[in-house]
């Protein structure tokens, strides 16, 4: 049976609500899904969340699912994840500012990202030194395994402009590795 | 993890950049990603694995549940509603018509104390009331400080079919 064919036929289980299907789709996808939070988060307990609210949302949402490259339909769910996850990060550090400046409180603590970047691997290190657009792009076609046209419809933008972006960032990307 | 079926890179890049540039292009291409394959990310552990199946497992259960109740809400309601048409939906004449297919009777619409001119109706709205704020606890993700909301509404919908039965 081809793996397309064997594809179909846990998506139609999951669609009926087979929790084994579901378990199949975790074994098939867990790994390229958390190497991709991984990479963009440089924290493995983060990543853990990231990865179970992703699978949490694909029992939600299988019934919207239409069709198509799963892959891309799997990895939009992961970007939107990724972006409420920034976006709930943003909020804290918001109020966490409002917080400190109305208490006059200045900690003398490293930063987080301070104590992580110790631990990172060198590539975490010089991915994290690419503008976050970039670094998204790279990793969502890296882990993804998706064609450049799927990649650009995924983002909406041209496909020129995600070959171009794609190109500097990783020729950077390998000068950073390399310096 | 390079193999991206779809594409032909190398004709895709000539599209948009010259044949020199879409070489060049083609090869940074090639080789910074094969630079992220030689860094592999970690693998989640197994536990996290495992635990990630039985939150899904737990996810597929919980929304069958709520969906069965639902169901039988909705079955129930059904129920109430041509219960009360059969008790108070009857004309003087004796037989019902169009006119009075209505689950409230004339009577009680007319009536200032609903709870004095139909003890049952208020009951069953209750009932449903109840039932309704528990269905959207539960679509909330809240199961109730008991911890089995689901089993409780069931018993609730029970009684109901047994106060019906009995008219």
């Amino acid at each position: 049976m081809s793996s397309s064919v064997e594809l179909a036929r846990v998506i139609a289980g999951c669609k009926s609500g087979d929790a084994d299907c579901f378990a199949q789709i975790v074994d098939m996808y867990a790994g390229r899904c958390y190497g991709y939070f991984y990479r963009l988060t440089g924290d493995r307990d983060l990543s853990d969340e990231l990865l179970s609210e992703l699978f949490i949302r694909l029992v939600q949402k299988i019934g919207s699912y239409k069709g198509g490259a799963f892959e891309s339909w799997l990895f939009r769910i992961a970007l939107n994840i990724f972006h409420d996850y920034l976006r709930g990060k943003q909020r804290q550090r918001k109020l966490l500012d409002a917080r400190r400046t109305e208490l006059e409180l200045e900690s003398d603590e490293p930063r987080l990202s301070d104590i992580s970047a110790e631990k990172l691997d060198k590539l975490q290190v010089h991915l994290n030194r690419l503008d976050s657009d970039t670094r998204e792009l790279i990793l969502l076609r890296f882990y993804s395994e998706l064609s450049f046209r799927e990649i650009a419809e995924m983002r909406a933008e041209p496909i020129g402009t995600a070959l171009s972006k794609l190109h500097r960032g990783l020729r950077k990307l390998r000068e950073l590795m390399d310096g | 993890m390079e193999d991206h079926a779809h594409d032909n890179l190398k004709d895709l890049l000539r599209q948009f950049f010259n044949a020199a540039d879409a070489e060049t292009a083609d090869a940074d291409i090639r080789m910074g990603e094969r630079l992220l394959g030689e860094y592999p990310a970690p693998l989640p552990d197994r536990e996290t694995i495992l635990r990630i199946k039985k939150q899904v497992a737990a996810t597929i259960w919980r929304r069958r549940r709520i969906a069965q109740t639902l169901r039988r809400s909705v079955a129930v309601a059904a129920v109430v509603a041509f219960a009360l048409i059969g008790l108070f939906g009857r004309g003087p004449s004796g037989h019902t018509d169009m006119f009075h297919a209505s689950i409230i009777p004339a009577a009680i619409w007319d009536s200032d104390n609903i709870a004095a001119a139909d003890v049952d109706l208020v009951y069953f709205t209750g009932e449903v009331r109840q039932i309704e704020a528990q269905l959207q606890a539960l679509n909330a993700g809240d199961d109730g400080p008991s911890g089995n909301t689901v089993e409780e509404m069931e018993t609730e919908l029970i009684q109901i079919e047994a106060e019906l039965s009995k008219g």
